[in-house]
Formats: structure tokens, sequence, C-alpha cells
């Protein structure tokens, strides 16, 4: 069972329903990316991270706009030390976004080694994602 | 005489022929310098050298002469070059449907990126397979691995063919292999080669030979294990570059039929010092050694002492002397009843003083040899022999002292004076022949017993034809007795008939002499009395022998009874004898006869005996003697091949030295080379590469590279790196695969960038861009710092990329640079109508921002760089700005910390627009764009790179 620790101000719909069409988009990048379609599957694997990314940033700003207002303006990397005190279940699911969130803003960046990102590896970021959006965290 | 082979019946390019023209060239230069020297030490070496270096050992060992090629003959040939044009891969590894890589074919380098899995090493691998038959990459790998080479995503046949230009040729030449769709095996190929029409054949141009020796294909993973393995395998992949393999290739051959000359010398050389070994301990008998090699070693007297073993061990070269095969042949053959060889002492020299002297004249082992092979006397026999000989000897007698007797002495008075009277007659003249005749008739009469019977007839009947001669004589001449009664017709007719009459009386007594001689014969011969007193054999025995020997050889005086006593006597003209002698008693068969029962029984004793000492000699020596006949041909093949081993050994030898001489020689420019790749990728290391030799022998055989760390001396591989190793392997094998004597004018390297730190990429990049300026140099890399570089230092190169899509679709395109590319995409995802614009318009800024991130740090790095900043310093600070603004910081003021002065700095600058541009993509990445990411967006965003990229 889950264990929020706040209840929720307001229903995080719009944001929820921007989430949902990042994903999806970023989704279409990485089947596009699989099949090689112009401009090539680096142009696509990257459009996936940037939209995966936006959909976390997301997520996490609808989430601390319900549950701990303010929180949200802080930085990225605040919000995210501060998730695991939110989201304490599923066991791992506050980890496991915080490492998306680092595989995803590696694969967005020149410096990063795009070249190194495979398909697979932009699906395990996504499939995170999937999960929490999916999860009763959002009433 | 030696068959000569001439020069111009041997082929250049028949098989035979092992060494390039060049090297042939070398090394018979360098033969003819040593030649003198080389046959000094082993008579004939030179000419087996030679031989060698034609390939005509076979027939040099025939006999056959080889003779020096002429200088055309072994004149350099050079390659005609060879440049890639493209290769095209199909259902092979990662390339599903074909995907062609097009390549330029001369000088210049050709860098083709793509991420792990693209397909972008299965150009490089279907290049390798083509021109060497093999891929490194799968060498030593499981059979999965090899198994893995066909593409699921293909149906149908397979294929990966390369189009290679061949200067001086018009059209190109293609090498193609061809799977049909159920081939499973990668070996089940179908190989075509496309020569250009009028072009020789590929043979010609020795692609085969130079793929392995220059080998133009370097991957990542054959380099580092070919440091890192054994020490030998790093040699022979770098002396292979010599072009000696075939130099050591005939050392190792003679080598191996020096071991093959030697192997029978060794193996009759250790028999030899066994076997003398033996014979020296079986010389002097011990109850041990006789034990051991006696099958039956019977008690009783003990094995006389054998001079044969001596002899033998001193045959064999015992105490380093040579072998003598033929006196030991002799030994062997030596037989105890026939003529005894002088004995030896037992080192087996001669000491004729000291046998003349107290030896016994033969040995006790030969002594009993010679009776153990003497006949045991029949008793009732010799009893009968000497019954027969004393009636002989009595009717011999009887006959003598009667009227034949009287008769014979008549008749040597009658007929030599008959003979007298009828020398007188004036018309006569006599030959020697009918004198002798004459004067020798009686004689031949009296004692012809040995002669035959037609022999003996032939004679008389010679001298009655004489006296029949002398009856017509009518001269009448004195008695040459009184002086006074003629001897005439009368005289001379009656003395005729008499002497007729007395013939026939004087028959009957040479046949009893006769028949007393054959008595004597039929006695048996007596052993010989030597042995026996080596033997040590009763006084009685050597009395009977000496007494037997008597008998048989003395026939008795005509007037001598036949059991006659000791006596002094006047010759006989009978008896043999010649002059007056004092004879002992002649032994008689009386004599012998009384004592015959005794006499044999010590005979037989002491035959008993002998054989005895003879069985247990020969029961030691014979085994020996049969191991030494044995080994005789083996030993006699071995002197011969004596020298033959001595003649490899040397040829052997200088072909080593030359061999060690050459690589040294060859190599140094090569070394030379490989200090210069060192020095240039070794960058921001304190590993120095001093030098690099090729040491050991062998299985011991390595290359030596010295290295200093910081200026000490350092074993090399152990202090360096995993990229310091990689690097060093490149250093080595690049210069391999671009020697001028290679045919190939390409050389393919894939992967070479894992695990090189970021200043050592630039390195490399310096390296290839030196290689390229005369090779076509092609690099398959998955690391974009290399392309990065090659930007950065204005290298000139042509930068493509392998992409690969759905269902191993691959496909090869033009790389821009970073910057550009980000636009390219950037543009590319406007454009297209699979991105919905809410979602363009999330991702083009970040893309944008990727591009302009990647400008500013392009010039950073050039700045920082250009003034000799380590990269790792460079790198370091580029790592610390995790931010836009920082990043765009470093190429407007070379410092991040300046990042809240980029936007003053773009509007003062009149970019005010592009400073907005800037703003929208630091936020729009994160969403937070307002406005759409068009095609104007992109054009300030562009302007803003070029902007930042072109900083000081």
């Amino acid at each position: 069972m889950s264990q929020q620790t706040a209840a929720p101000n307001r229903p995080p719909s719009a944001e929820l329903a921007l989430s949902d069409q990042l994903l999806e988009h970023a989704d279409t990048c990485l089947q596009l990316a699989a099949k090689a379609h112009e401009p090539g599957p680096r142009a696509w694997l990257r459009a996936s991270a940037l939209l995966q990314r936006q959909a976390l940033e997301t997520l996490l700003e609808a989430l601390y706009a319900q549950r701990m207002p303010g929180v949200e303006h802080a930085s990225l990397r605040a919000q995210l030390l501060v998730l695991p005190e939110i989201l304490r279940s599923p066991a791992g699911l506050a980890t496991r976004i915080g490492a998306a969130w680092g595989r995803l803003s590696s694969a967005c960046h020149r410096g990063g080694g795009i070249g190194l990102q495979g398909v697979e590896r932009l699906r395990e970021p996504l499939g995170v994602l999937r999960e929490w959006r999916g999860h009763g965290v959002w009433g | 005489m030696a068959a000569r082979r001439d020069a111009s019946d041997r082929d250049s390019n028949s098989p035979e022929q092992p060494l390039d023209g060049d090297l042939l060239r070398a090394l018979l230069e360098r033969l003819e310098d040593g030649e003198s020297a080389l046959d000094a030490k082993s008579d004939g070496a030179a000419a087996l050298v030679l031989a060698a270096l034609l390939g005509e050992v076979d027939a040099h060992l025939e006999g056959a002469e080889s003779a020096r090629p002429e200088p055309d003959a072994t004149a350099r040939h050079t390659p005609p070059q060879a440049w890639l044009r493209s290769i095209t891969v199909c259902g092979f590894r990662g390339v599903g449907e074909a995907c062609t890589l097009e390549l330029e074919p001369t000088a210049g380098l050709t860098v083709v990126l793509g991420r792990n899995g693209s397909g972008k090493s299965s150009f490089a691998e279907a290049a390798e397979l083509l021109f060497t038959g093999r891929n490194s990459r799968w060498d030593g790998r499981p059979k999965a691995w090899a198994d893995g080479w066909r593409n699921l995503h293909h149906e149908g046949s397979r294929s990966i063919d390369a189009v290679v230009r061949v200067d001086g040729e018009a059209g190109a030449t293609t090498l193609q292999r061809t799977w049909d769709a159920k081939s499973l095996s990668l070996d089940d190929a179908e190989t075509q080669i496309q020569r250009p029409p009028d072009a020789p054949p590929l043979e010609r141009l020795g692609w085969s030979t130079a793929a392995v020796t220059y080998r133009p294909f370097l991957s990542y993973n054959e380099l580092g294990s070919l440091i890192e393995d054994s020490p030998s395998r790093l040699h022979d992949a770098l002396a292979g570059i010599l072009g000696l393999d075939a130099l050591v290739t005939l050392a190792d051959d003679l080598r191996q039929r020096r071991l093959d000359t030697e192997k029978p010398i060794k193996d009759a050389e250790k028999t030899a010092k066994d076997l003398a070994h033996r014979c020296e301990q079986l010389a002097q008998p011990t109850a041990d050694a006789d034990a051991e090699a006696a099958a039956d070693p019977s008690s009783g007297d003990p094995r006389p002492t054998d001079e044969r073993f001596a002899q033998a061990a001193a045959l064999l070269g015992v105490r380093g002397k040579q072998w003598d095969l033929d006196a030991l042949r002799q030994l062997l053959a030596d037989r105890d009843d026939e003529t005894a060889p002088p004995d030896a002492d037992a080192d087996g020299t001669h000491d004729s003083a000291a046998t003349a002297a107290s030896a016994p004249a033969i040995s006790p082992r030969r002594a009993a040899a010679t009776l153990a092979a003497f006949e045991p006397l029949d008793r009732a026999a010799y009893t009968q022999s000497l019954e027969d000989l004393r009636a002989a000897q009595q009717h011999l007698h009887e006959l003598s002292s009667g009227e034949a007797g009287r008769a014979e002495q008549l008749l040597r008075i009658l007929e030599p004076a008959l003979e007298h009277v009828r020398c007188q007659h004036p018309k006569h003249q006599p030959t020697a022949d009918s004198a002798d005749l004459a004067a020798t008739s009686v004689a031949s009469v009296a004692t012809s017993a040995s002669d035959s019977d037609s022999t003996s007839a032939t004679r008389t009947s010679d001298a009655s034809d004489a006296t029949a001669d002398a009856t017509t004589t009518t001269t009448t001449v004195p008695c040459p007795v009184c002086g006074q009664t003629p001897l005439d017709a009368a005289w001379q007719a009656s003395a005729t008939e008499q002497i007729e009459r007395l013939r026939a009386q004087v028959a009957e007594l040479a046949a009893a002499r006769d028949a007393e001689a054959a008595a004597r014969a039929a006695l048996p011969t007596p052993p010989p009395v030597e042995p026996l007193r080596t033997l040590d054999a009763p006084a009685a025995l050597l009395a009977w022998s000496e007494r037997l020997t008597a008998v048989r050889s003395s026939a008795p005086s005509a007037s001598a009874g036949p059991a006659s006593a000791p006596s002094l006597s006047e010759p006989s003209a009978s008896a043999p004898a010649t002059s007056a002698t004092i004879t002992p008693a002649t032994p008689t068969p009386d004599s012998l006869l009384t004592s015959a029962s005794t006499d044999l029984d010590l005979l037989d004793e002491l035959l008993l005996h002998a054989g005895h000492l003879h069985q247990q000699s020969e029961s030691v020596w014979q085994p020996v003697r049969r191991q030494l006949e044995a080994w005789l041909p083996t030993a006699r093949q071995t002197l011969d091949a004596r020298p033959l081993a001595a003649r490899f050994k040397e040829a052997e030898a200088w072909l080593r030295d030359q061999a060690t001489q050459l690589y040294n020689e060859r190599f140094a420019p090569i070394a030379e080379a490989v200090r210069q790749n060192w020095d240039e990728l070794r960058t921001a290391s304190n590993v120095s590469l001093e030098e690099i030799r090729f040491a050991g022998k062998a299985t011991r055989r390595t290359v030596e590279l010295d290295v200093t760390v910081d200026g000490l001396e350092s074993p090399a591989l152990s202090v360096m790196s995993q990229g310091e190793l990689n690097a060093l392997a490149l250093s080595l094998f690049l210069p391999r695969a671009t020697l001028d004597r290679s045919p190939f004018r390409f050389v393919v390297i894939d992967d070479p960038v894992q695990a090189m730190d970021p200043a050592r990429v630039d390195g490399l990049a310096q390296v290839l861009e030196r290689t390229a300026r005369t090779r076509q140099v092609i690099v398959f890399t998955h690391d974009d710092r290399l392309a990065e570089s090659i930007r950065r230092l204005q290298i000139k190169a042509r930068l493509l990329e392998v992409r690969r899509g759905e269902r191993s679709q691959v496909s090869v395109h033009p790389r821009s640079d970073e910057v550009q590319r980000a636009f390219d995409e950037a543009y590319a995802l406007i454009r297209t109508e699979k991105l919905p614009p809410s979602a363009r318009d999330r991702v083009v800024p970040g893309l944008c921002r990727v591009a302009l991130e990647e400008a500013a740090l392009e010039a950073f790095r050039r700045r920082r760089l250009g003034r000799g900043e380590p990269h790792l310093d460079v790198q370091e600070t580029i790592e610390q700005c995790d931010k836009l603004l920082p990043k765009v910081a470093l190429a407007l003021f070379d410092d991040p910390g300046r990042a809240g002065h980029v936007l003053g700095h773009l509007n003062n600058s009149d970019l005010r627009h592009q400073a907005d541009v800037l703003m929208a993509c630091n936020k729009g990445s994160h969403g937070g764009l307002q406005g759409a990411a068009d095609h104007q967006f992109l054009r300030s965003a562009k302007d803003l790179a070029q902007y930042l990229r072109s900083r000081p």
C-alpha cells in the first residue's frame, strides 16, 4: 500500500496530460530510431531523451505542486533529493527516477555520448516514467 | 662427375625458389664475400648454402652443382600499388540488404563512424576476409561467434566484395565471396576474382602473401593481443614484414636435415659407447659380467680371458680413439680354426717384443677354440692305421733288403753307364731334358710313390726310348770304372736288356714305398702342440703328439727295419735326407700302438676341457659379436654422414647469422617510424620508447622494447597502461602495413581509439594524417573523439557515418561536424510529419542547445590546447560546466564563472536576437519555449553557433 506523506492540494490533470503526451511522443521517437528513419537514429534518440526529460520534469513539478508546494521551484537536483520522502512506495522507484534523469540528461548533451545510447538504453527510463505515471500517487 | 644445374634452367618464379629477388641477391653477395671463411669451417658448406638459397638442396645432396643466377634474375620487383574503391556487404554480419561503402581510391584519410552495432565493423571484417581469408576478430573465439556471420534479417544468397584499383590498370579488380542461401559455414563460399582485360593474373601481384606479411588490417582486438600475448608472437608478427621468413625457413630446413642426419650418427655413437663399455667389462672375465652375458653360465672352469673384447673396445673408439671399422670387421670375421692374427694386449695394442719374450704364442681362449675344433680320434681307426703302417713298413723292408733292393742298386749303376756310353756318340747331343730324364729315371721309378701312375709311366717310357736310341749306337767306349773293358754295342744291348729286367723288379719295391707312404698319410693328424702347451697338457700327451707327428712325417730308411733304433746313418739314396745328419730314434707304429690307449685317454680328457673352455668363451662372445656385426653397417654410414652433418651445421649457422644481421638492417628504418609514431601518440605519457630490436632464438625469440619512464630504464609492458599499450601496438604495426614493399596502398584500422585518453586521440589523428599523405587510411570507430580531434586539428579527412535501421538495413552517409549535425537533425525534425508540432517545439530547442554547446566548447578547446595546455586539464574544465551559459562563457571569456555576462556581451555585440535564442534554447530544452521552433529560430541559432565557434 502506498504511503503518501501529504494530501494533494489539487489534481495535476494538466501536467499529467502533458506528461502523457510527452511520453507518447518519446515512445514514437524511439520507434523511429529503431527503424533508422531520417534524419537517423541519433536524432530520434536525442529527441526521445529530450521529451522524456521534459516529461520527468513535468511530473516532478506536478507532484511537488500537489504534495509539497514550493519545492517545484527548487533546483532539479534538490527536487530529486527530496523525492524519496514523498514517493516511498514501491521501494526503489524514487531511486530509479533519479537514475533515469541522469541517463536522460546525459543523452541530451553532446558530452553525454549519445552515440553510446541505444534504443534499449532509452526504453529503460521511459519504462520508469510510465511506471511512475501509473502510480497511485496522482490520486 | 657432378651434374651442373644451369642458371638458365631455373625459373625465378618457380615454387622451389625459396627467396624473393631482393633477399636472394643480398645473400648471394654475402655468400661470395664469406665463401672461403665458410668453407674453412666445413669443406663444402658454401656450396650447400648456395644450393639452399636456390632451393636445390636435394639435388646438391645427389651430387648436382648449383650455379649462381645471373644478376638480372634477381632484379628487384616492385609490385603495382592497390587502392580500395569500395566494399560491399550483403547478408553478412550486421548488414542485411546490400550496402556499399564507397571510398576514394587514393591517398587520404577516411573515418567511418557508427555506433556500436551499426554494422560499420562488418565492412572492415569483409575486407579482411576477402584479402586474407580470415578475420582476426574471430580467431580464437568460440565457434558460435564465427557461426554468427549470417545476418538473420537477410534471406537469400549472401556476398561480400571489394573493388580495388591497381595502378597502371585501366579497369578495376573485384574480389568477391558469395554464399548461397543455405550455406551455414563461413568457409562454404565461392570466391570470384574479376580482373580488367589484359591485366596479369592476380597471382602475379603477390597479394596472398602480402596480405599475411604486411596485414593492412589492424583491429583493436588484434593489436592488443599481439603485444600482450607471447613474446614470440610479437616477434613473428613483426619479423614477417622484414621478408626474412623464407630465410628462417631455409635455416630451419637445414637444421631439420642436420638433425635427421645426426640422429643415426648419435644412435650409432651411443651404441658404440655401450658396446665398448660392454667389451671393456667382458675383457676381464668376472662372474657377474659372465652371468649377465651368457645365457647358460655353467659352473666349472672360469672363462678364459678373451682378448677379442679388449680389441673390440679399442676399435670402437674407447678412450677417444676413432672407430677402426675395417679392423673391427676383420676381428669379427676371424675364425679360430684359421690362421690366427697376432694376439693383442689387453689394451688392444700389439707388443711384439713382449709376445716373443714371455707371452704364449696363442691365448688360452684361442688354444681352447683350436682344440675344441679338433675331432676326437676313433680308437679303433687309430689302432688300425698304426697296424697298417707297421705292415706296410714291414713289407717295404723285406723288399728293400731282398732282390728288389739289390736290383735297384744295380739299376742305379747300369742306367748311368748306358747313358754315359750314349753320350759319347759324336752325333748324340743329349738335350738337357733327355739327360735329366736319364739321370733321374731310376729315382723316378723308385721314389714316385706320391706321383701319379700315369706320370711315372710316361717318364719311364721316355727313358726307354732314350735307351732304345742308344742301342743303335756303334761307338765303343771304355768302361769308365776300369778304363779297359770296351762298352761296345753288344754291351749296350746286354745292358739295355738287363735294365729292362731290373726295372720290373724295382717296380714292386716302388709300389711298396707308395703303400708305406699312404699308410703314413692315413695316420690321424695329432692336435697342434702349441695349443696343448697353452692349456698345460700333460707331458705324455705332448710327447705323443710329437711322436705321432714324427711318424707321419718320417719315411723309414731303405735299410732300416720297421722298428729301428736311433742310429748314425749315411743319407740313403732312397731316403729324402740330403745330408748326413744325426737323427733321433724315429718313433715307430709299434711304440704308438703300445701307448695308444693311454694317449687317447689323455687326449680325450684335454679335448673335453678345451671344449668346455671354448663354450664358456663363445657363450659370452657370440652375442656381443652379433651386436657388433649388426652395428657395423650403421657405423659405416655414420662415418660417411659426419662431414655432411658438419656442413649442415655450418650452413645453418651462416644463414641464421645473416638473418640476424638482415633483421637489424631492415628493421632500423621501421623502428625509426615506430618511434616517430610513438612520439606522437605518447602525448602526456612519461614512457619514452628508446630502442626496438629482435632478440632470442627459436622458442625464446622476442622483440625487446627498451623504454624509459621519466628517463629511467624500465621494462616496457609492465609500466604501460592499456591505452599506452594500444598506442604502442599501433605504433608498431602501422609501419608494417605501410611498407613500400607491400602492394597494398591502403590500411584498414578498426576501433583504434578504445582506451585512449583524449590527448592520445589527438596524437592518433596526427599519426593518421601523416600516414594518409601517402596511403589510403580507412578508420572505423564508434568514438566521436577522433572525429572531434580531426575537426579541431583541421586535419583533412572524409567522415562517413554508418547507420543501421530496422531489420539490419545499413546505410552510409557523409558525416558533418557535430554542430552542423545537430542543426541538420533539428532541421530534419522540423520538416518531418512524424513529429507533432507540440513535440517538435520541445525537441528542437534541445538540439539547438547541443549545437551551441558544441560550438562554444570547440572554440574553448582550440584556444586552450593551442596554448599547450594539457588535454586533461582542458577536459576537466569542460566537465565542470554542466549548463549552457557557463559553456558559452568559456567560448566568450575563457572563464565559466562569467556566465552572467554572456547575455550582456551578446546584446552589446548587436546579437540581441541571438541572445534571445540562446535563452530560449537554455529554457526551451526543458519545455519553456515561447513560440514556435521554426526555421527562423534555427537560423538565429546557427548564427549564434557560428559566432561562438569562431571566437579566437
